[in-house]
């Protein structure tokens, strides 16, 4: 009986902890949005933040879709060879890599490489006083570090999916014509007139979502930590698991809202 | 004119400030000494409204200090950090500079630090280097130029002269009593650094265990009969 008191007590306080985590992560994603609205802004920092968001993480995203859509072509053909349906390969793989894989993996690979040095930074620079500075010195954190990286985030990653979609299909195109027999003009006129425009639109839209919660963790994370270096690892942590998370949960949102019948 | 009233402030169950009173009068400087861990950045912190006190109030220049006040009152603010707390990824001048970016071009906010830089001895090939190409003291210097650079009507400076030698912490003391003096500043200024007392203050306050035990005008420091004090500027602890 004490025991089992315990227990719920604990899981109480766990769910209250959760509850509150969840109410603050949204009023600072809220927030963050008002403050990209509203003056002051700074071009410089999102100027930078651009190139560390987008343009730098064009490599790491394009591997990462060319070896995706390599595998999914040969795990559909396989698939499909089971019912002699090998030629719809080019329809399903377009439609996974653009409407589902494209996103989440190009989401995923911006948590990873930008989320975390979001975080690691922002948390190193309120470690070191260095928000405290800002402060000091008539300067919104919130509009001088979370701002600027946020709204690039959300304008790049759609891009970045783009991007990714395009290379995923095109490796899922080059293993399926260099090592399947498939013939190469067909299998491209079979993806293009597959694709749809909501297809595209929903690609696009969770990139926007992902890049706006790949970059508001990093800074929701960095602006918290404790101190010492200890706190620059927590703070990391937490932010790259609970943006990956968040993406996940948001694609399926996403996914539910455009595709439910 | 920086008033605090009482101030508490406990992390944990453990108490830092235990109800700590201060009044600097407009125009005057005040230096704060007490040994090593006695809640003496934190006091400051709390004095700009940084860290909320659990209880006890600040007032600057007759405004309460609140998160609302406080944007309001930082830009007649200047701060020196304990650790210097340059922005790491802007170079020396753009440190220095960074209100004034605000207010001029670039071209003559630049001129503008390199002249703040060479008031606290920093030469003019150190603007384009990063923080964390100087030595600490430089840093700390550099943070100095910052502090000073929008002519700011209350400062706040954590231990201006740690890690310099004997020569430049002079200088550096020389520069603080200057700005204050010049601008018709008030200040409060923290150290460890018997120097700074003697060049900085006017008044001095000696902070220990959470409270301010001692306060007094500056050439009233070497006649007090309160015994931690004179253990303390003794360099010796109570017991010895
Ligand atoms: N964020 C914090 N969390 C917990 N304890 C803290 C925190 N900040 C400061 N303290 C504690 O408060 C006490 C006072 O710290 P403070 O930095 O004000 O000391 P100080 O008087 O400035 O010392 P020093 O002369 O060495 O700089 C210390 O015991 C410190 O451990
Ligand atoms: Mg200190």
């Amino acid at each position: 009986m004490n025991l089992g008191l315990k227990l719920l007590a604990a899981l109480g306080r766990a769910v209250l902890r959760g509850l509150r985590a969840i109410g603050s992560v949204t009023l600072f994603a809220l927030e963050t949005a008002r403050h990209i609205v509203t003056p002051p802004f700074y071009p410089r920092a999102f100027r930078s933040a651009l190139m560390q968001i987008g343009w730098l993480s064009l490599p790491v995203i394009g591997l990462t879709a060319l070896f995706t859509g390599g595998a999914l072509v040969l795990q559909i053909y396989a698939g499909g060879a089971r019912f002699d349906a090998q030629a719809v390969v080019p329809q399903i793989v377009a439609i996974g890599m653009v409407r589902e894989l494209g996103p989440v993996l190009v989401g995923l690979m911006v948590a990873a490489r930008v989320t975390t040095s979001i975080a690691a930074e922002i948390a190193t620079m309120k470690v070191t006083e260095q928000i405290d500075a800002l402060i000091t010195l008539s300067t919104d954190p919130m509009k001088y570090l979370t701002a600027p990286r946020v709204l690039a985030g959300t304008l790049t990653v759609p891009v970045l999916v783009a991007v990714g979609d395009t290379i995923g299909i095109m490796g899922g195109y080059g293993v399926a014509t260099g090592t399947l027999g498939f013939n190469a003009a067909s299998y491209l006129r079979d993806t293009v007139h597959f694709i749809e425009p909501l297809d595209i639109a929903t690609s696009l839209t969770k990139g926007a979502a992902f890049g706006y919660i790949a970059t508001m963790m990093g800074c929701y994370y960095g602006l918290r930590a404790s101190r010492g270096a200890m706190g620059v690892g927590l703070a990391t942590k937490g932010a790259v698991e609970y943006a990956a998370v968040l993406i996940l949960a948001a694609n399926f949102a996403l996914t539910s809202v455009f595709f439910a019948q | 004119m920086i008033v605090l009233d009482t101030l508490r402030k406990s992390f944990g169950s453990r108490p830092v400030l235990r109800g700590v009173s201060l009044r600097v009068p407009k125009g005057h400087s005040m230096v704060v000494i007490g040994p090593s861990g006695a809640g003496k950045s934190i006091m400051l912190k709390c004095a700009i409204g940084l860290t909320q006190p659990d209880s006890g109030t600040v007032t600057l220049a007759n405004t309460r200090i609140t998160p609302a006040s406080r944007a309001r009152l930082m830009p007649q603010t200047g701060v020196l950090f304990q650790g210097a707390a340059l922005f790491d990824s802007l170079p020396i001048w753009e440190n220095v500079a960074f209100t004034l970016l605000r207010q001029m071009s670039r071209a003559r906010a630049r001129a503008a630090a390199i002249e703040k830089l060479a008031r606290v001895g920093l030469s003019a090939d150190v603007a384009d280097r990063l923080p964390s190409e100087l030595s600490g003291g430089m840093r700390k210097r550099a943070g100095l130029a910052r502090a000073i650079a929008n002519e700011p009507q209350l400062m706040f400076f954590d231990e201006p002269t740690t890690g310099l030698d004997p020569v430049m912490a002079g200088k550096i003391n020389r520069l603080i009593r200057e700005v204050v003096t010049e601008l018709g500043a008030t200040a409060l200024t923290i150290t460890h650094d018997i120097t700074t007392v003697q060049t900085v203050a006017d008044d001095v306050a000696f902070l220990c265990e959470g409270k301010v035990r001692w306060t007094g005008e500056a050439a009233t420091l070497n006649e007090t009969e309160d015994p931690k004090l004179r253990a303390f500027l003794a360099g010796r602890s109570e017991d010895e």
